[in-house]
């Protein structure tokens, strides 16, 4: 015993011997190593055995959730990219969010990892309660990034993500496109995350909004071409499998009509649960008072005509008040040219975007801000924070905080200022 | 062989590059989400309040290697005998062991999420203890140098990370400032205190490190430089995660994800998250480098391999055990024990110059 | 191995010629034998060696060889005509005349093919020690510079030429390293890599101690940097201590064309070796351990190659990078006539069969082959770069990223700590030397790199002046 100990002392304490046992260290390291690399199965899951979910979509029903896992297959007769890459859809079902995904490994053999999925797709089911319930999930999973959009929708969300598009192979990946920034910044659409809408939902307000999705069928001359052409999505509702569980599979799918999304419209939220709907011009107006919008289009009848304005720049700025009464005072300055009028103009005035007339520009401030009034009567009357008038109540009148956070979005009044600036 | 050049094992540079690059790391992965949950959009105050407690140790430390060339344990001995400077070296090894816990656990729930797509099995973080066990074999020199490297490894992923997160931030969620009762931010400093302990961790370079004009200057602005760079963190982390952030773990991990090219180019900015990483790695190892150190030194044992291995074989036990129960150990660590990280890292540290006065007594009495 | 021509003209020609003229002198054939015997002892042997001396001064100023060095220990002797001298002994003359005539096979100068420069100079060291160090010395006309020879090898008896700048070069290095090689005890040297090898700090270490270079102007630049060079005879190669990995990522060229051009040619070596080192890694990793790493269409993308091969990810990656080994070895030992095959074996049967009998992915060999071609950019980085890519690949396919992470601290650490001959590896970056930076990945312009870097302590620092005595800087044109 007292050899071996001194053996082992030397072999890390004798002089040198580290540079003695060097050779020693690196074999065992890189014989261990070796093993860890050609067995290499410590529960490890790779590319092959992963199933790549790019969407989810909740339904609730009356005995848990249904999700549709909206999967990649990568297929190696298909072509590059991601455009060649089939998806299937498939639902599972579950007292839990969490159950009903751990189905889709029963299912199908492949284990389920998050990491790309970047759309929840929340059914009607699911917004008639607090939406947490089944989101709470995606909040506590490391694996998925809270950066992921999330949407709502009328109807099944599994029917939604089962639309057949012309758009992309892939539905999710059909609806990201309505939802980019690209749609916010020109304010076709209200994008929102997951981390954003879960922020609200934990603010003082608790009012959220999501995009509403819709699947809208294309016209006829669009549906002629469209149809020709083969979709690689097998996204649809087939075969029923155990405890009433569906999942995706080839069958049936060319007979499906395409369509498109749309993401014009907004829901909103309060305390989690769904309490309204705004419509595509009402979310327009959120749109404009709420982010910095650029090339967005605005139409707006004048006399016998109608004008389309091409909104360069819109600086929106809300500010709150509170003295005697609260009052929430929003400027809007727009700055807009004419991209189209609905009768001929004089030759200089047809120039790219000519000089907007001057009663136009008022006509259009005052109808913006009888509009903006309007949405936020809307909005008050559902209980929706409009404006993040608690917020800002928090933030920067925080001495009045605690008297006024209950009865603000009742009392608080509002003063709407729009400047439309024409610019050639 | 070539002559050592009678040079210090950390000279200034370094010690002010571990102060400004290597020790902010600690308040970047755990520290944010705690600091939220107890003092939510004020988690600047007590943040500031926990590095100024920080910036007296480092004071403190100074002080001592202007006045003395001698290392902690001469010092002592010195002073107050060998056999208390031996004591007290084993209550720093124990000090520095119980210090390793929480950066060790944070470490290898970080990793388990930023290095992995699924949960994989406690032994995937074994192989830390071998780049750990390896470090405690070195000895200050490379700890130094290992500031130096943090130059590259911590400003360049910072600065991304920033960077990409900038974007996604809503800086008013910090206002208004004072929101929260004091007693919320005195409890999060107690919370985070083993997050904002680094004060001791300079201690045993005493001796190590020698003193030069303009040092404290120095050091003075690598503080403010480290104070700098942890408050700016925090106040990015909240305006990123706003009412979310009690609940975000490993916040440097996270935070860059939402700079939209990467949706497009993929999740680049984990490699910047995995740069920062290898400077995390240093923090963690650091204590337990120390640990094995102060051992060492107090049963007189020159080589550190035996020690370091039979250490981190103790320590891998140790994490396994306690994976699963992270939340009681946490809970542990900032509700019952957070004193003994006030005692070791602040009020010892305050202390020591005491023994330097004690000495200059009895030489007057001399 | 002796130039005979040349001994025949300037040795044996003068020497018969002495020969007469001593037959014309009052000595006889009877007194020089005396001579000859007297060194067997007594008082002969003193008038023997007054007679011999005075023989040996006519010998030498009669002998028109320009290269005559006097020996009179059998040891020496015997270790110059091994050396392929002649030696000339004259009849009662007690020391031996060791004749430079050595006339060994050594091939021409020419451009070293692994250290080739676009621009700058095309000389190369060749095998031949005193031709090195003539190219040193044409390089450096100094009398400061200092060819300190040694010996070792117990049968090879290999002359290693210490050289220096004296006056430049810490005194402390030298010292050192000439005892390092005064304590040299092996068999043959049959190289400069035996050297490297026996001085080498940390015998076991996957990183160089020394640098090597195979170019005189290189060599000489880096003695003038204050390092200590070695010559050993019978190696083209040059060994330069201390050594920095900075040194593998800079190029001679790199002198030669604008410090801008310099700093892109620097930054592009070291992102190249990183992705070679870490690209194979990183790829099986995605595949294993985090996906995230590679934006979607990428991943399906990659997934759809690697679907119905047989094997896994990290099998296949190692593979892949097993054959371009195997191709690397094979094209460098193979007679260059069958180079052209092997290449089209390589590309075509290899690669492309290989993908389309469904062995391996397009993806992997992508991969696996810009790793290659990435390593090549530091030549000298190529040993130590392959075995860190072997390393990482299969810690990779064992731990993934964070994997990966532990063994790019473990390496850096390492480096940080294996000092070799008073010289940090990561130096001028850790341990920080700021003034040094300007000649580490970004190189300044020749005006700011006016004094030698620090890291080698030099005992001058000046390299450049490029302002007069009390100049300012203003007033230059």
């Amino acid at each position: 015993m007292k050899e071996l100990l001194s053996k082992i002392k030397a072999f890390f304490c004798g002089k040198n011997a580290h540079a003695k046992n060097a050779v020693r260290y690196f074999l065992i390291v890189v014989a261990f190593l070796m093993f860890l690399f050609f067995s290499n199965d410590f529960d490890l899951i790779n590319i092959q055995q992963s199933a790549i979910v790019m969407a989810i979509g909740i339904d609730k029903e009356e005995e848990g959730f249904s999700i549709t896992s909206q999967i990649a297959v990568p297929s190696a007769s298909s072509s590059q990219g991601e455009k060649g890459s089939k998806t299937v859809n498939v639902v599972t079902k579950g007292k839990t969010v969490a159950q009903a995904l751990e189905k889709v490994n029963e299912k199908t053999g492949w284990y389920p990892k998050l990491v790309f999925c970047r759309l929840l797709v929340l059914g009607e089911s699911a917004t008639q309660e607090n939406v947490f319930d089944c989101l709470e999930y995606f909040l506590r999973d490391e694996y998925i990034t809270d950066g992921c959009l999330l949407a709502a929708c009328d109807g099944k969300a599994e029917e939604l993500l089962s639309t057949q598009t012309p758009i992309d192979a892939s539905g999710a990946l059909a609806i990201e496109k309505v939802l980019s920034n690209h749609a916010e910044r020109v304010g076709a659409s209200l994008p929102n995350t997951l981390r954003l809408f879960a922020a609200s939902y934990f603010g003082e307000a608790k009012s959220g909004f999501l995009p509403l999705v819709k699947a809208e069928p294309l016209s006829p001359q669009e549906q002629g071409q469209g149809g020709g052409s083969e979709s690689s999505s097998s996204g649809q509702t087939g075969q029923s499998g155990q405890n009433g569980e569906k999942s995706g599979g080839q069958s049936g799918q060319e007979s499906q009509p395409e369509k498109v999304f749309s993401a014009s419209e907004t829901t909103l939220f309060v305390d989690g649960k769904r309490i309204g709907k705004l419509s595509k011009e009402e979310s327009f107006l959120y749109a404009l008072v709420k982010n910095q919008l650029r090339l967005a289009s605005y139409t707006l009848p004048y006399g016998q005509e109608t004008y389309t304005m091409t909104i360069k720049r819109s600086s929106p700025s809300v500010k709150l008040e509170v003295g005697k009464e609260a009052k929430l005072t929003v400027e809007l300055a727009l700055t807009a040219g004419v991209a189209d009028a609905s009768q001929a103009k004089d030759l200089p005035d047809t120039a790219d975007e000519g000089d907007f007339p001057k009663p136009l520009l008022q006509e259009a401030s005052k109808k913006l801000e009888e509009d903006i009034r309007a949405l936020f009567e809307k909005c008050r009357a559902l209980g929706f924070d409009l404006f993040d008038a608690i917020d800002k109540l928090q933030k920067y009148e925080n001495e009045h905080f605690e008297d006024k956070k209950d009865t603000l979005l009742q009392e608080v009044g509002l003063s709407v200022k729009v400047a439309v600036r024409g610019i050639r | 062989m070539i002559k050592d050049y009678k040079l210090p094992a950390v000279n200034t540079r370094q010690l002010c590059f571990l102060i400004a690059f290597l020790f902010p790391i600690a308040r970047f992965l755990e520290a944010p989400r705690l600091l939220a949950s107890a003092a939510k959009g004020d988690l600047l105050i007590p943040a500031l309040l926990s590095l100024l407690l920080q910036g007296a140790s480092i004071a403190a430390f100074l002080f001592l290697s202007y006045k003395t060339d001698k290392t902690l344990f001469q010092l002592i001995e010195n002073a107050l005998g060998k056999w208390v400077a031996k004591a007290v070296y084993f209550l720093l090894t124990a000090y520095y062991l119980f210090a390793a816990v929480l950066p060790l656990l944070d470490l290898e729930k970080f990793s388990y999420a930023a290095f992995f797509d699924t949960a994989p099995t406690t032994f995937s973080f074994a192989p830390f203890f071998l780049l750990s066990a390896f470090l405690c074999t070195k000895n200050f020199k490379a700890v130094g140098r290992s500031a130096d490297l943090c130059l590259f490894l911590f400003l360049l992923p910072f600065a991304g990370i920033l960077l990409m997160s900038i974007g996604s931030g809503d800086f008013s969620s910090l206002l208004p400032v004072f929101s929260e009762p004091f007693k919320s931010s005195l409890k999060a400093v107690a919370v985070t205190k083993p997050h904002f302990a680094d004060g001791a961790l300079l201690l045993p370079l005493l001796g190590s490190y020698k003193y030069e004009k303009g040092a404290a200057k120095k050091a003075g602005v690598a503080f403010a430089v480290s104070v700098l760079f942890t408050l700016l963190f925090l106040a990015f982390f909240y305006s990123v995660y706003t009412t979310l952030s009690p609940r975000e773990h490993y916040a440097f991990a996270k935070i860059a994800q939402y700079f939209p090219a990467l949706a497009v180019v993929g999740r680049i900015d984990l490699i910047l998250v995995y740069l920062l990483s290898i400077v995390y790695l240093f923090y963690a190892c650091l204590p337990l480098q120390l640990a094995v150190d102060c051992f060492c030194k107090a049963v007189n044992l020159e080589k550190k391999g035996l020690y370091s291995a039979v250490l981190h074989i103790g320590l891998f036990v140790f994490v396994l055990f306690f994976n699963s129960r992270y939340d009681a150990v946490y809970a542990l660590y900032s509700q019952y024990l957070y004193p003994l990280f006030f005692l070791f890292a602040d009020l010892l540290p305050l202390l020591f110059p005491l023994l330097l006065i004690k000495k200059k007594t009895k030489a007057g009495t001399k | 191995m002796v130039n005979k021509g040349l001994l025949g003209d300037l040795i044996a020609r003068p020497v018969s010629s002495i020969r007469l003229k001593e037959d014309d002198s009052t000595s006889t054939p009877s007194e020089e034998k005396e001579a000859g015997q007297g060194q067997m002892g007594g008082k002969k042997r003193q008038n023997a060696g007054g007679r011999g001396e005075v023989s040996l001064k006519i010998l030498r100023q009669n002998l028109l060889f320009p290269e005559i060095k006097e020996k009179t220990s059998l040891q020496e002797i015997v270790k110059e005509v091994l050396d392929g001298n002649a030696l000339l002994l004259a009849d009662g003359v007690q020391t031996g005349l060791i004749i430079g005539a050595k006339f060994l096979p050594v091939r021409t100068v020419s451009e070293p093919p692994a250290d080739v420069a676009v621009k700058g100079p095309r000389e190369g060291f060749i095998e031949d020690f005193k031709t090195n160090a003539t190219l040193l010395r044409k390089r450096l006309k100094s009398p400061a510079l200092r060819i300190d020879t040694l010996r070792a090898g117990k049968r090879s008896d290999t002359v290693i030429g210490l050289c220096y700048l004296d006056g430049i070069c810490n005194p402390d290095l030298r010292e050192a390293l000439q005892k390092k090689i005064e304590h040299i005890d092996v068999d043959i040297l049959p190289d400069s890599s035996y050297v490297t090898a026996l001085i080498a700090p940390r015998k076991h270490s996957i990183f160089k101690s020394v640098g090597t270079t195979e170019k005189p102007d290189v060599f000489a630049a880096k003695l003038a940097e204050g390092r200590v060079g070695v010559l050993v005879d019978g190696s083209p190669i040059a060994l330069t201590l201390p050594y920095s990995l900075n040194e593998d990522f800079q190029s001679g060229e790199d002198y030669f064309v604008s410090p801008f051009m310099a700093t892109i040619f620097r930054l592009l070596r070291v992102v190249a070796v990183l992705f070679s080192l870490f690209l194979p890694a990183f790829y099986v990793s995605t595949q294993l351990f985090k996906m995230q790493l590679l934006p979607l269409g990428l991943t399906l993308t990659i997934a759809k190659g690697g679907q119905e091969l047989p094997f896994s990810p990290s099998m296949e990656t190692f593979v892949v990078l097993l054959i371009f080994e195997t191709l690397r070895e094979a094209s460098i030992r193979m007679p260059k006539y069958v180079g052209t095959s092997l290449s089209i074996v390589g590309a075509l049967v290899l690669g492309e069969a290989a993908v389309s009998a469904g062995f391996l992915s397009t993806p992997t060999i992508i991969i696996v082959a810009l790793s290659g071609i990435g390593l090549y950019t530091a030549p000298n980085f190529v040993e130590t770069g392959s075995i860190l890519r072997w390393l990482y690949l299969i810690v990779a396919g064992s731990l993934g990223p964070f994997g990966l992470i532990l063994a790019a601290a473990f390496t850096l650490y390492y480096l940080i700590s294996a000092d070799s001959f008073g010289m940090p590896p990561l130096a001028p970056f850790a341990p920080l030397v700021k003034h040094d930076l300007k000649d580490g990945i970004v190189k300044y312009g020749m005006e700011q790199l006016d004094e030698r870097p620090n890291i080698y302590r030099p005992q001058n620092k000046t390299r450049l002046r490029t302002r007069q005595k009390g100049e300012r800087r203003d007033q230059r044109l």
